[in-house]
């Protein structure tokens, strides 16, 4: 089924919308919590949960892309589980990519802060991502949004480990510089 | 590093660009070979004409087609010398 057609059974409150998400994007849901989440139970938990999630939140809800909508929900669970397994932490793919954001990342500010600047980063950073060429703007979102490996990357973009690499390593010193120019820390 | 200021700066992230780099990208390569076989198809019809064509006739000074050649349909006057002579 087309996305559309999931979503308007979901508007319709007919089961088989999560049977039909779980089928289309289930294993996408549980690539990108297993990145995050060591333990793969965690991670099929996490998928399931965005599923239950996504079911109860459509509607109101209306997910121009129900792809990106589920993956959002996904890691967003992930994330939070992983906080509360923090107490023993462990190194996960996702926590090599924080490390290299690092650099862009400075200065500490308060809640309040935060979230006030917190719409204006959005689009600052929706702006710097679509300024970036295209092969660029993929590697960074896969690298730091989904946390893919630089092989699973290379790999799936048909693109060699070297070019992915400096590609994002001068993507992030744009960002930093971009960063430092609009006077945006977070 | 703290996760929550990391997730801060990805979390804006839109879902358009999510989706644009989650979408399956076509293979170059692909794209490559099937250049690549076109252009060697091409060569071989080229190679295979050449060597089977028949030849074009040389028309001699006196109208009749050269010795060896083939009369060409599009040449009544040729023809009609051929049929006299």
């Amino acid at each position: 089924l087309e996305d559309e057609q999931i979503v308007e059974l979901s508007f319709r409150r007919d089961g088989t919308a999560v049977k039909e998400m779980q089928d289309k994007y289930g294993r996408l849901c549980m690539e990108i919590a297993g990145r995050i989440l060591p333990d793969p139970r965690d991670a099929e938990e996490c998928a399931s949960d965005a599923f239950l999630h996504a079911w109860n939140s459509i509607p109101p809800e209306h997910p121009r892309s129900l792809k990106a909508y589920l993956a959002r929900i996904a890691r967003n669970l992930a994330l939070d589980r992983y906080d509360y397994n923090s107490a023993s932490r462990r190194s996960t793919a996702l926590t090599d990519a924080f490390e290299e954001l690092e650099g862009c990342i400075c200065g500490d500010k308060d809640e309040p802060e935060r979230a006030a600047e917190a719409g204006e980063f959005r689009t600052f950073l929706n702006d710097f991502l679509r300024a970036q060429p295209r092969d660029a703007r993929i590697y960074f979102i896969r690298r730091y949004w989904y946390g893919e490996g630089i092989g699973e990357i290379a790999c799936s973009c048909h693109a060699g480990e070297e070019k992915v690499k400096s590609s994002l390593f001068r993507t992030r010193n744009r960002l930093r510089e971009a960063m430092i120019k609009e006077n945006i820390s977070i | 590093m703290n996760e929550s200021r990391f997730d801060t700066l990805m979390r804006s992230v839109d879902d358009g660009l999510l989706e644009e780099a989650e979408t399956p990208r076509k293979n170059n390569r692909t794209w490559k070979m099937i250049a690549y076989a076109a252009v060697a198809a091409c060569v071989c019809v080229a190679a295979v004409g050449m060597l089977t064509h028949p030849k074009v006739p040389r028309r001699r000074a006196d109208g009749k087609p050269g010795a060896g050649g083939h009369r060409s349909p599009d040449n009544p006057a040729g023809l009609l010398a051929a049929a006299a002579g």
